[in-house]
């Protein structure tokens, strides 16, 4: 389990992000294969090929061309194969109505989008580490939200 | 109530006047009766007085034809000429003439009926020898003894009547005096109690008059205040821009009050009072609005309201409020009265309110759009910007050149400067907006998530930040009160002094609205007043106030850094509550910001 390399997929339209995030993961010292969408519909499209292999997490942006992170993330969770999915939203915004929305609809973690790369990687090492089945079990709004404190 | 009194002041009037008359038409009645009753004795006893008269007639004439009998029995018995007895015979029959109506005459008085039966008698028995003496004389042509002593016996008879009729005349003299006394008295009386009678009466009819004429003049006075009361009844009607309408149910009948003809358009009284007529006016759309405003009158007995439009006659389009209740009056009518009032002006300012507040609410809507851009589209080219820089200072910084170092220190700096100005703009905007959910919460626990969230400023700084009460728990919109927390707490240790540890202090207690400056509050209200203070760089008094607005900042940017946001948003937090904050400071010793909240 543990050579076995972390699948992740991350939909996000911006492409310097998918950059940023990239780099981020490349830093960390975790095995992982990451795959790209532009935007929800692509993601979704994907996800629900036949017989397609399940990621272990799955990294939503809030506000994308298309279809944005909040249906893709209320379609994953109504999808009976689809919806035990690991999702982190990974968004620009920290409303209070976007997190409560996030939270309502089923997301795992809420990550504000840092505007430092170390603070970058050190929020992806803590969900890539997180123990994900402990997570979910004792899921409570507080830890919901990823407080990074980290400038 | 007023009014009862009076109508039952008008009542017990008309009754007194009543009263007044009826006394008055007795008194006449009574004047009437007296006066009837007066005449009558007087002329009963001036028929009494004449009786006696009459009485002395007969009398007299009985008297007189026994003398003429006597005189011509002797005439006869001289002269044996039978003429003499002719008229002795008549005499004889005058006699029992005058006898007959005597009695008749004296009929009911008993004492002078006796004497004129004494006085028949005699007269009777004076001519018994009278007739003898006529029967002896033709059968012997001497005159004898005996003839003479029946002359002799009569004379005496004769005597003797004329005594009685003498005594007779003295009676009924007696009789006439004591008649003549009462008809005199009669005659003196009758006037006084008929003068008497005649000014009581004048008395009552004065009464009467005076009555009548102050009621008169009261009634003139109502009446005048009545017509001043109408005319500024009419006039205030103008003024106003209303009308009057009554519609009388039972009998189907509508009055309008002269400004209703006007408000339309026309003169007072230009056309019948008729619902159809008024309708004419009403715009053809709106006249159900009319129709079911009077029904819902009718059916709630409640005041119905209705609006609608009118066109008058000169096609101007007017817009009316009706109010229509039905009342029942004193006598038990059923009304539905109603005040029309011309609304145009204020439809129209209505309107224009209504447009302004659509503006405001689109521009409100800008506003939200506006600040979903800031948080989005601002922030996303930023933060990317910052973590490019970060990229930078990470990887490739060192082989910069000195120059270049300290131009991408300006960039950093700038760009952390436009960050927090974006963040601190949301929050103000956040601070704004309309949806405030008030929960029970506790500002203890608040207090210390606003520490929390400020750890890494305090333990830069060095600073102690302490409550030394325990804090109310109160019906809040928390995150606000936190940030007013933040806000404050934060500021202190931001305007620190160079050279001691900021320490902030606060503190907690209940005062009433009389005890906060200014004239705003509530006097008899409660309020938490919750002072912040620390041991800072202070501010002049005069700028107290300048604190709180918009972008204001006390400070050269070297200085001290701050976007001069944070005490807006306190402000606008703490009015969101319905309190108040206000800003003491002393150069050099300290600030302390006071917040008062509703309890």
């Amino acid at each position: 389990m543990e050579n076995e390399p972390l699948e992740i997929l991350l939909a996000d339209d911006d492409e310097d992000d998918r950059v940023f995030f990239k780099e981020a993961l490349e830093e960390i010292k975790v095995k992982t294969i990451i795959s790209f969408f532009e935007d929800g519909l692509q993601l979704m499209n994907y996800l629900n090929q036949p017989g397609v292999r399940l990621p272990n997490i799955v990294f939503l942006d809030l506000n994308m061309p298309i279809k944005g992170g909040m249906d893709c993330l209320i379609e994953i969770r109504k999808n009976n194969r689809l919806k035990d999915l690991a999702i982190v939203i990974y968004s620009t915004s920290s409303t209070d109505e976007d997190i409560e929305e996030a939270f309502v609809n089923g997301a795992n973690i809420y990550i504000k989008k840092p505007n430092d790369f170390s603070a970058l990687k050190a929020s992806l090492t803590q969900v890539i580490n997180l123990n994900w089945q402990y997570h979910i079990l004792g899921f409570k709004k507080e830890n919901f939200l990823f407080k990074i404190n980290h400038v | 109530m007023f009014k009862e009194m009076k109508s039952r002041n008008q009542n017990l009037k008309s009754m007194v006047l009543i009263a007044v008359f009826v006394i008055s038409i007795f008194a006449l009645l009574f004047t009437a009766g007296i006066s009837y009753k007066q005449i009558q004795s007087l002329s009963d006893s001036e028929n009494s007085v004449l009786h006696s008269y009459k009485i002395f007639v007969e009398l007299e004439r009985l008297n007189l034809y026994c003398a003429t009998a006597e005189t011509n029995q002797r005439g006869y018995l001289l002269t044996r000429d039978s003429t003499f007895l002719q008229t002795y015979y008549n005499s004889l029959d005058n006699v029992h003439q005058a006898y007959i109506n005597l009695k008749i005459l004296i009929y009911s008085d008993e004492i002078q009926s006796r004497n004129l039966d004494s006085l028949h008698n005699l007269i009777n028995r004076r001519f018994y020898y009278a007739a003898n003496v006529l029967k002896k004389d033709n059968d012997s042509i001497q005159t004898s003894d005996f003839t003479k002593t029946l002359i002799i016996n009569g004379t005496s008879m004769m005597r003797q009547a004329r005594e009685q009729s003498g005594k007779m005349i003295n009676e009924e003299m007696r009789l006439l005096k004591n008649r003549e006394k009462a008809h005199k008295e009669n005659t003196n009386f009758s006037p006084v109690t008929l003068l008497f009678t005649v000014a009581l009466s004048l008395f009552f009819f004065i009464l009467a008059f005076n009555k009548i004429n102050q009621d008169l003049k009261s009634t003139n006075k109502i009446n005048n205040q009545l017509l001043i009361n109408n005319e500024i009844f009419e006039h205030s009607e103008q003024i106003a821009n209303i009308s009057n309408w009554c519609w009388n149910m039972e009998e189907n009948t509508l009055s309008f009050s002269f400004n209703h003809y006007r408000l339309l358009g026309c003169n007072p009284d230009e056309f019948d009072p008729t619902i159809e007529n008024f309708m004419q006016f009403v715009h053809p759309d709106d006249r159900h609005i009319v129709v079911e405003g009077n029904q819902r009158a009718l059916d709630d007995l409640s005041a119905s309201v209705s609006n609608f439009r009118v066109i008058r006659k000169d096609g101007e389009l007017r817009y009316f409020n009706s109010i229509g209740k039905v009342i029942t009056d004193s006598f038990g009518k059923t009304f539905i009265i109603g005040v029309n009032s011309d609304i145009t002006e204020r439809y129209h300012k209505d309107k224009m309110l209504e447009e302004k507040l659509a503006d405001l609410e689109r521009s409100n809507q800008e506003l939200t759009a506006f600040n979903h851009i800031a948080s989005h589209d601002l922030q996303e080219p930023l933060r990317k910007i910052q973590t490019f820089i970060s990229r930078i200072r990470d990887n490739g910084f060192e082989n910069l050149t000195a120059n270049v170092k300290d131009y991408f220190s300006g960039i950093e700096r700038s760009t952390l400067k436009m960050h927090k100005f974006i963040e601190d703009l949301l929050l103000y905007s956040r601070a704004n907006k309309a949806d405030k959910v008030f929960e029970m919460a506790d500002l203890n626990i608040l207090f210390e998530n606003a520490k929390q969230e400020l750890s890494h400023l305090i333990e830069e700084n060095d600073a102690t930040v302490i409550s030394s009460v325990i804090l109310p728990v109160h019906q809040v919109i928390p995150f606000q009160i936190q940030q007013l927390f933040i806000n404050i707490i934060s500021n202190s240790i931001k305007y620190r002094s160079a050279n001691i540890p900021p320490i902030v202090h606060i503190n907690s207690s209940i005062v009433t609205g009389a005890e906060i400056p200014g004239t705003m509050a509530d006097l008899s209200m409660n309020f938490f007043k919750i002072s912040i203070s620390d041991n800072g760089i202070g501010f002049e008094q005069k700028y107290s106030e300048k604190l709180f607005s918009l972008f204001y900042r006390l400070h050269k940017e070297k200085e001290y850094s701050g976007t001069g946001i944070g005490l807006s948003i306190c402000k606008i937090i703490v009015e969101n509550h319905k309190g108040f904050i206000f800003a003491e400071g002393v150069p050099n010793i300290g600030s302390t910001f006071t917040i008062y909240l509703p309890v």
